[in-house]
C-alpha cells in the first residue's frame, strides 16, 4: 500500500505591509508550498502589502530587506504576483503606465509585479485547491 | 477546518471570537502574536486548555522562538510545527480561515 500524495494549487494573499510579521510567515509559507511539491497558482497583495513592491524602499544594512526577498522568490520561480491596483495607486506604488497615466514623475515598481484587480484574487479563488490568507 | 490566528489575545477581541466558532472537529494554528495565547499561567491559556479535546492545536515554531516563549513549558497538547508542517496542516484541512 502506498499514499498518493496529490499534488496542490495554492492562491496565497497578503494584506499587512513590511513592517508587519506577516509578511515574513506569508513568505516562509510561500517557500514551504513549492518545497513541498505544490504549486502557487496567484498571490495576491493588497492593503499595505502593496508597499513591498516599491522598488524605492532603502532598508539598514544590518537588516533583512523583505521586499527584496518577496522579489527574488517572484522572480525566481516566475510566479503570478498580482498588486491590487487601486490600494497601489492610493499608496503611490505606480508601474509605468500608471505613472503616465497619472501624469506622476516616477514610477516605482515593475516586473515581477503585476498592478492589477481585486478580481483576479476572486479568480484565483476560483480554481486554487487552498486559499490562505496573511496579515488581516 | 484550520483555524490561522495571528493577534495577540491581550490587544484583539480576536481570540475569543475564534475560540466562540471553533467546531470540537475543528484545528486551531497559532502564528505571530497569537502565540502569547500560550503565556503560563494567563486566563488565555487556561481557554485553550478547555476546548474540547477533539480539537487539535498547533503553533508555530519559529514565532514562539521569536517572542520568548519556552518550547518545553508548553501544554502537552500544543503541538509545536514548522512551516511545511503548516503547509501539510492547510492541505489536511478543506478549508483554512484567517483571523
Amino acid at each position: 500500500m502506498f499514499l498518493l500524495v496529490t499534488s496542490m494549487n495554492f492562491a496565497i494573499a497578503l494584506l499587512a505591509g513590511p513592517q508587519d510579521p506577516a509578511a515574513r510567515s506569508a513568505l516562509e509559507f510561500a517557500k514551504a508550498v513549492l518545497s513541498s511539491g505544490h504549486q502557487i497558482s496567484r498571490l495576491f497583495f493588497y492593503r499595505d502589502a502593496v508597499h513591498l513592491a516599491s522598488q524605492l524602499g532603502v532598508q539598514p544594512q544590518d537588516e533583512s530587506d523583505i521586499a527584496a526577498e518577496w522579489r527574488q522568490f517572484i522572480a525566481e520561480h516566475q510566479l503570478d504576483a498580482v498588486v491590487c491596483i487601486a490600494a497601489a495607486l492610493r499608496r503611490g506604488v505606480l508601474d509605468a503606465a500608471e505613472a503616465k497615466r497619472w501624469s506622476r514623475p516616477v514610477a516605482n515598481t515593475a516586473t515581477p509585479w503585476t498592478l492589477s484587480g481585486l478580481g483576479q484574487w476572486v479568480d484565483a479563488l476560483q480554481s486554487a485547491d487552498r486559499a490562505v490568507t496573511f496579515g488581516t | 477546518m484550520l483555524h490561522i490566528l495571528r493577534h495577540s489575545p491581550h490587544s484583539e477581541s480576536r481570540f475569543a471570537s475564534c475560540l466562540r466558532a471553533i467546531n470540537a472537529s475543528q484545528s486551531l494554528l497559532l502564528i505571530e502574536d497569537a502565540v502569547y495565547c500560550l503565556q503560563p499561567g494567563t486566563t488565555t491559556r487556561n481557554a485553550l486548555e478547555y476546548l474540547p479535546s477533539s480539537v487539535n492545536l498547533y503553533a508555530m515554531e519559529a514565532d514562539l522562538q521569536a517572542r520568548g516563549l519556552a518550547l518545553d513549558d508548553l501544554s502537552s497538547r500544543i503541538r509545536i510545527i514548522n512551516y511545511p508542517m503548516m503547509v501539510a496542516l492547510c492541505t489536511e484541512h478543506a478549508k483554512v480561515v484567517s483571523w
